[in-house]
């Protein structure tokens, strides 16, 4: 049985495990699907991680962590995990190929970006449509794209294909950004970066081998935009499918489906535990779900000490 | 059936089976079952799609490209099942950009399946395991 079962690589997930090996819990396991470091990894820079003082791509900033956060005996086992449930006090993981038995667990599913919900949005996903500019934006050299979305990350890649493409539109429904300052003053000053604001996308057209632009719903009626491909960066859904059980979650999520937790990041289940962009009221920050992780890792550790 | 080695590229005549317990290739004598990843460029790309009789699994992906890294171990991981079955390939859209423009990849990492060197299947976006198998079995 393992004392501590961590769902997710990320942040939150890399940090718990090093916290909780360090600190002596022996048989400690991080289930994540893919190669640990999570979806910062598909940002184009962060400059935001303090220590970290080199403006980094997420790749960059994540390469060293499995190597000091396993240094301790975590292990990582490429999993993903279906479904957590609870029989008495033991925690059971189902792996879709077999049933790991943990005294605690700790979820660190964090999110994934949302979709629009735009017309045509389904059909051209991979064919003109993306939710990462670091991946795509390289197919689009000098090429014209719009980016839909007004907050930090929508802001920071539209810059960033601004750097690679001809000419970037930025589709925002509202008047106002909801982004730092500073990254709104670079936004405006840059003369390949076109604002519609108050604007919203209606539909996304194409032929068959892909977008060739989006129809947008201005203040004063609908232009076309030609585009060969559409950003969309409008927020994130949370990753919290695994604590889906018959009859409801297996532990107490707000309405938005994040999971509630106390300032020990302790769910409403005992020995449950959750931590990074999984839980309600989560910065969404890099910095703030490896805190989580920490805190989360400590609070585990004196729960399977107690028992 | 035409199967193209891992190892050397040699195109080998082997018969067709259910499972195997040996299988070398006629030239390196390397085994067929223990290796099933290889990069494809410009180069060979299509001498190794017409000459596999099996389902070629391509994988579209760049270095900077944080789900395609994510998903790397997967895909090694998971072309060790199929060997013989359908053949793992992996194209760096960074030094390919030809073949990218080719296949019209506008978005990584895309996988795509050939079946005697025509596309039969595309997905953009990372698998984890369980979906990379059932994408693959579908084509066996
Ligand atoms: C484009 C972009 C730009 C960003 N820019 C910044 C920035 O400048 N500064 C900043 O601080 N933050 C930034 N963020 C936010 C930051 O990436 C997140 O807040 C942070 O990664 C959250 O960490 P986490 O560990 O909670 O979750 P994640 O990083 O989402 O990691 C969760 C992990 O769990 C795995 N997983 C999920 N479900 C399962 C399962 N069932 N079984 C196994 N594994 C599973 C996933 O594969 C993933 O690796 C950005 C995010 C994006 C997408
Ligand atoms: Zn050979």
């Amino acid at each position: 049985m393992l004392d501590l079962a961590i769902v997710g690589g990320g942040p939150a997930g890399l940090t718990a495990g090093l916290y909780a090996t360090r600190g002596g819990l022996k048989n400690v396991v991080m289930f994540e699907k893919g190669m640990p470091g999570g979806q910062i990894t598909q940002s184009s820079e962060i400059e935001n991680y303090p220590g970290v003082s080199d403006v980094v791509s997420g790749i960059e900033l994540m390469e060293k962590w499995p190597e000091q956060c396993q240094r301790f005996g975590l292990k990582h086992e490429m999993v993903e995990i279906q479904k957590i449930s609870k029989d008495g006090d033991t925690f059971l993981l189902d792996t879709g190929s077999e049933t790991v038995e943990a005294k605690s667990v700790l979820v660190c599913t964090g999110s994934n970006p949302r979709k629009a919900g735009l017309k045509g949005e389904e059909e051209f996903t991979g064919k003109g449509v993306s939710y990462c500019a670091t991946c795509d934006g390289f197919f689009y050299k000098e090429k014209e794209v719009v980016v839909v979305g007004g907050g930090d990350t929508a802001l920071e890649e539209a810059l960033y294909l601004a750097k690679i493409c001809s000419k970037v539109t930025l589709v925002h429904r509202r008047d106002g950004f909801r982004a730092s300052p500073a990254t709104i003053e670079r936004v405006k000053e840059n003369d390949k970066i076109e604002l519609l604001l108050e604007s919203t996308v209606e539909e996304i057209v194409g032929d068959k081998m892909g977008v060739t632009g989006v129809k947008v719903e201005t203040k004063e009626g609908s232009v076309d935009v030609d585009a060969m491909g559409i950003f969309i960066f409008v927020g994130y859904d949370v990753n919290n499918s695994v604590l889906k059980n018959e009859g409801g979650f297996l532990c107490d999520v707000n309405n938005w489906g994040e999971v509630r937790v106390d300032l020990k990041m302790r769910t409403s289940v005992d020995g449950l535990f959750a931590a990074g962009d999984v839980r309600e009221d989560a910065a969404k920050q890099v910095v703030c779900a490896a805190g989580d992780g920490a805190t989360a890792a400590l609070s585990a550790i004196s729960y399977v000490e107690g028992h | 059936m035409k199967i193209v080695c891992p190892h050397c590229f040699q195109i080998n005549n082997i018969p067709k089976k259910e499972s195997y317990a040996k299988a070398n290739c006629g030239k390196c004598k390397n085994s067929l079952l223990q290796k099933n990843l290889i990069n494809l460029g410009e180069a060979n790309l299509d001498e190794v799609l017409v000459n596999s009789e099996i389902p070629v699994i391509v994988d579209f992906w760049a270095p900077w490209c944080g789900p395609c890294k994510m998903m790397g171990p997967v895909f090694e991981k998971v072309s060790k099942n199929f060997a013989l079955k359908a053949l793992f390939a992996k194209v760096n859209t960074e030094n390919e950009q030809n073949l990218g423009a080719r296949f019209g990849i506008r978005s990584i990492p895309t996988l795509a399946v050939f079946k005697n060197g025509k596309e039969v299947d595309r997905l953009s976006g990372a698998l984890d395991e369980n979906g990379l198998k059932q994408l693959v079995q579908k084509h066996l």
